[in-house]
């Protein structure tokens, strides 16, 4: 084509207009106008794509940011009760605060205004003194320790009633349970410390004397077991360790006076601390009343272990105050200097039952002795207050402060509401310090989205993602690590099969087919595009996986059989006589290569299985198991990547296509005149020039992997594992928004940081994109020359 | 076509065949259909519980021409928001609603769900029907699909490890599970790994149905499921608690002797004031007679009379 033509043919719309000859004014103005119409119409339709995606962008940070807004608390609304109470709390409804005093008797005070509600007392007190007591919140279980060495159990409830108006009236109610007779001579209970299991068993610790600890055990049936009066009691100087009612005196000689008592649900972890700085741990039901584990100087053990720098304060640091998590898996423990830590049970190695506990997560320190704690009923939130007022609020798992803030008095008790919205404090002084909390998503931080954190019950720190459960008691794992790589290995797996190919093709189909074919095989290629990635997910999560599970091996061979009887049978052909090549003339040399590769596909199947037998012992997924310890998944990576592949291949293929044909014929022609062959000239002209195109292609081909969903969705296990293994599954970050949005509840944590991905996935199409553009653009200015 | 419909209707025959020892208890009511019911009914939440609503909902129909019925599974998890939302009337589900899910609900109507008692189920583990174990411990079980390990035991990865000889010796264990959504993964997780995590090899699937059929494709599969998606081509494992190994059947799940037991419950929203008459008259008629055959034939297990009962009073429907 003479190089003239060529401003024409690349500006067709302009060309008739500057041959002045022969146009009208009046078809001028038409065309001038329709012109600026068209103009005026495109503008508007590229500004409302950009409105329409920053409002998608707008909505997705605006479900996200909520994540990262601190906790606060609210000033406080300060009630002096007529004599120091023991401990104090509000109803669920937050409508009430009842405080219990040391004559045993409940007094309630309505919210917001403090005013008196008549008093409840339980009557298996009789006359006693309560001197210790503690509550379990979860089912309001009240356990009152009396000054002659009885326990009396008790539940205060609060029952919602309704007016037929829909108004709610809340009506507290002391239901007495049982008093139990602790073991030993009667002595006044200095310490008591309560819970309750899932199974409906309450449980105490309750501390007599010195060092006289007793551990007990109520069922609902237990509570049957009681005489007249509602008394539970042993035989003197037995325990009894099963059956519905429990007692196991616990009569340890300790280094030392008792500071702080903390026991699981299960009455079977019992921590008691004393002043000497001594932390005894006790399995109650493996190891019976003989301490399973003694940490002589627990507070050096974090500087030993690399938590935290060694300091002066190590030696000397004693535990002031313990209390365990709901889960039962971490021990808070506070030392009279401020420090903070949460404790997990850590196997030392695989083979041990029973988990030793250490240091494992640090807190920021607060400002004097830790004399209170008070971990939250429905996730790993705890309260903490030390001797100088300073109280603050933290979340175990990322082992972050979310807010401090200052009490008006000396604080003795603590108390975190039900739905974790107050927070109430008991002083020295006798006041209640009543406030509310607002901290919706504590369980946020960039640690543990993107980085590794030792969680409850594992052996050292790992990225997770286990979002939800159905249970309160659990730990959610919201690290994104796994269905980040789950995206980049889906999308690489997905590339490495269809680059290649699909590029190939492409410059095949550009260079060296005849037209006519070339006309019919580009848009048969693109019609691929129109397959919905549903179908292509459904057939290969349906068919193509369990069919490749039998013929992985055959597969295998494949793979590595065609090329090499590919290029065999290339190069037999150019030794092939004249007469012969008549049958596939220039063009049409791929119908050749019909056959064979067909020839190939049966070979490998037929013989698949002997190969198998031959290298393999018969069972391949066995052989990679015993060789590399990886079980061979069903539903794998190369299942993803080949039905992935296929949705990517049209994209690619039809861009670099295009991208190979827009190389101008003066390039091409003048290679094959200066007597370059025609693989030379596509691969030393054609390529180079093409190559920005080509990226592109490649890039957007990538784009549309990343954000793909059915495929990944169907074709995976969507195990969210970390692994780049191809013979293991994925879950993708559009994948897990997929399966996770409906069981979300809107608003919570979960919700936020599903949106959070969505965040993630944006970016990394929008980073990708931008970079292929830019990439684009720069390859384009150098090879424009050419 | 034809064949496929004479091997359904076998299918259907050995199931039923299967479970015809177990019979509705015959004190449970006969359900009388009442004048002018109509309207629609949506159901939305579990999986496990899906194949019973679909015949519940049918045979309700069948009663009530103009009731339409709407039932949509896929997992526990979506039974509350839901119930929130007001988009269904009816939550079934495989596990009991969270503390922080009723909150959700009780911050919008004020009061709390109901929970009604619908069925019994023995959560059963799969394994392929020519995988010759025979009985599995808790603490085995928690080995195998946790990583935490919280009942103790040390890992477990093949079949050898549990005491499987010859070709059984080395093949791995293939781990079949549910999506995060529903109540069997939150209630296995709960008693069986003692609220511990599951590993990461378990393989996710959206459904009951498809743990199943992964059990019965793979010879070193196991997976856990509702024991009504049992099929020919996998096998209920006797479970052991401390004791003896015991079967998932009737008497033994009536009576909670079976480990991992379970009530399956469908959470209404019941105003304190009195609630939506069809739905009363749909748990009405799923605690009666007719409704407790529906439940012997999805292959699950039928309340005792007095525990209906005691369902229909928790329900609050007079």
């Amino acid at each position: 084509m003479p190089a003239v033509t060529q401003p024409e043919t690349s500006q067709p719309g302009t060309a008739p207009r500057r041959r002045s000859f022969a146009v009208s004014s009046s078809v001028a103005k038409r065309v001038k106008l329709v012109d600026r119409l068209a103009d005026a119409v495109i503008r508007v339709g590229g500004l409302l794509v950009i409105l329409a995606i920053a409002l998608i962008f707008i909505f997705i940070v605006r479900e996200v940011v909520p994540l990262f807004l601190p906790a606060t608390v609210s000033a406080p609304s300060v009630h002096q009760a007529s004599s120091a109470p023991l401990l104090a709390g509000t109803d669920e409804y937050e409508s009430s605060v009842f405080q219990l005093n040391r004559d045993g008797a409940i007094e309630l005070h309505s919210l917001p205004r403090w005013e008196p509600m008549p008093a409840l007392k339980s009557t298996l007190l009789g006359g006693r003194q309560v001197t210790a007591a503690s509550l379990a919140p979860s089912r309001g279980l009240l356990f009152l320790g009396t000054g002659d060495g009885h326990v009396a159990l008790a539940q205060l409830r609060f029952e919602p009633t309704f007016a037929p108006d829909g108004a709610r009236t809340i009506t507290p109610a002391l239901k007495d349970l049982a008093l139990v007779k602790l073991p030993g001579p009667p002595a006044p209970v200095s310490r008591v410390v309560g819970r309750s299991s899932s199974s409906g068993a309450m449980s105490f610790v309750a501390q007599t004397g010195e060092s006289r600890l007793a551990v007990v055990t109520v069922t609902e049936r237990g509570l049957r077991e009681a005489d007249d009066s509602g008394q539970l009691s042993v035989p003197e100087g037995e325990d009894v360790t099963e059956g519905p009612f429990q007692v196991r005196s616990v009569n340890a000689s300790l280094d030392g006076p008792i500071t702080s008592l903390a026991i699981d649900s299960e009455a079977d972890r019992l921590f008691v601390a004393t002043a000497l700085g001594t932390l005894y741990h006790w399995q109650l039901v493996a190891s019976g009343t003989t301490p399973y584990a003694t940490y002589s100087n627990p507070g050096a053990l974090a500087a030993s272990l690399g938590l935290r720098a060694a300091s002066v304060g190590d030696a000397t640091r004693r535990i002031t105050a313990l209390d365990m998590l709901i889960g039962d898996q971490s021990l808070i423990v506070g030392y009279d200097d401020g420090t903070l830590e949460d404790w997990l049970g850590v196997r030392q190695s695989s083979d041990d039952v029973l988990k030793r506990a250490r240091p494992v997560r640090l807190f920021e320190p607060l400002s004097g002795p830790v004399v209170a704690l008070r971990p939250s009923g429905r996730d790993k939130t705890f309260l903490a207050a030390s001797a100088d007022g300073a109280a603050e609020l933290a979340y175990a798992t990322s082992a972050r402060t979310l807010v401090r803030y200052q009490l008006g008095g000396r604080p003795v008790e603590l108390f975190y509401g039900a739905k974790l919205t107050s927070a109430l404090a008991v002083t020295k002084e006798g006041a209640i310090d009543y406030r509310t909390v607002s901290n919706p998503h504590p369980d946020v931080s960039w640690g543990m989205l993107f980085g590794k954190v030792w969680y409850e019950g594992y052996d050292g720190p790992e990225y997770i993602w286990q979002s939800s459960s159905g249970s309160d008691d659990f730990e959610p794992k919201f690290s994104l690590v796994p269905l980040i790589v789950g995206t980049l290995k889906g999308a690489f797996y997905g590339l490495l099969f269809a680059v290649p190919l699909a590029l190939f093709a492409a410059l095949y189909t550009s260079q060296f087919l005849s037209a006519s074919l070339r006309s019919v095989i580009k848009p048969l290629v693109e019609v691929m595009a129109a397959l919905p990635s549903v179908v292509i997910g459904f057939l290969a999560g349906l068919w193509l996986a369990p069919m490749l599970e039998d013929k992985l091996p055959a597969l295998l061979f494949f793979g590595a059989l065609v090329p090499v009887v590919v290029l065999l049978v290339t190069v037999a052909w150019r030794a092939a006589p004249s007469r012969l090549k008549v049958w596939f003339p220039e063009g049409r040399e791929v119908f050749l290569l019909v056959p064979v590769v067909a020839a190939c596909l049966w070979a490998s199947v037929a013989f698949g299985s002997s190969l198998d037998v031959a290298l393999f012992h018969g069972d391949l997924r066995q052989w990679v198991f015993d060789t590399f310890q990886v079980r061979v998944e069903q539903r794998n990576s190369i299942v993803v990547g080949i039905a992935m592949g296929f949705a990517v291949i049209p994209m690619i293929f039809t861009i670099s296509d295009d991208a190979f044909s827009n190389v101008p014929r003066s390039s091409t022609s003048a290679s094959l005149a200066l007597g370059a062959s025609r693989w030379q000239t596509a691969i030393r002209v054609v390529a180079p020039t093409a190559s920005p195109g080509v990226f592109s292609a490649v890039m957007i081909g990538f784009g549309r992997a990343v954000g793909e969903t059915m495929i990944v969705l169907m074709a995976t296990g969507n195990t969210p594992v970390l692994s780049f293994s191809p013979f293991n599954g994925m879950r993708t970050l559009s994948a897990n928004i997929a399966v996770e949005i409906p069981e979300a509840p809107l608003g919570e944590t979960h919700y936020r940081i599903l949106f959070l991905a969505a965040f993630l996935l944006f970016i990394l199409t929008f980073v990708v994109n931008t970079a292929a553009e830019i990439v684009r653009h720069r390859l384009r200015e150098k090879y424009q020359t050419v | 076509m034809q064949r496929f419909i004479v091997g359904l209707s076998l299918v259907i025959a050995t199931t039923v065949g299967a479970q015809s020892a177990v019979t509705a208890d015959p004190k449970l009511p006969d359900y009388k259909p009442q004048a002018g019911i109509s309207g629609n009914l949506n159901s939305i939440g579990s999986d496990t519980l899906n194949n019973l609503m679909t015949f519940w909902a049918e045979s309700f129909r069948k009663l009530y021409p103009n009731v339409k019925v709407q039932v949509e599974g896929k997992g526990s998890s979506t039974a509350p928001p839901a119930l929130i939302a007001g988009t269904a009337q009816l939550g079934p589900m495989s596990r009991e609603m969270k503390a922080a899910e009723i909150d959700g609900f009780e911050k919008k109507f004020g009061y709390k769900p109901r929970a009604v008692a619908v069925a019994l189920d023995g959560l059963a583990v799969f394994v392929n029907k020519d995988n010759p174990i025979k009985s599995l411990t808790l603490q085995q079980v928690d080995a195998i699909f946790s990583s935490t390990r919280k009942r103790g035991g040390t890992p477990i990865t093949t079949w050898g490890q549990l005491g499987l000889t010859g070709e059984w010796a080395n093949r791995p264990i293939s781990l079949y599970g549910r999506n995060s959504a529903s109540g069997t993964y939150g209630f296995f997780k709960e008693h069986v790994l003692k609220g511990g995590d599951y590993a990461v090899s378990v393989k996710e699937q959206p459904g009951s149905a498809s743990v199943v059929q992964g059990v019965e494709k793979e010879l070193g599969g196991i997976g856990y499921s509702g024991i009504g998606y049992s099929t020919s081509g996998v096998r209920a494992v006797a479970i052991a608690n401390t004791g003896a190994p015991i079967e998932a059947n009737y008497e033994n799940v009536e009576s909670f002797k079976y480990p991992i037991a379970r009530d399956l419950f469908v959470y209404i929203n019941m105003p304190p004031a009195g609630g939506d008459k069809l739905t009363c008259e749909f748990l009405k008629f799923v605690l009666s007679k007719a409704g407790q055959a529906d439940t012997i034939k999805d292959g699950y297990f039928p309340l005792s009379a007095k525990v209906a009962a005691v369902s229909l009073a928790d329900s609050g429907c007079k």
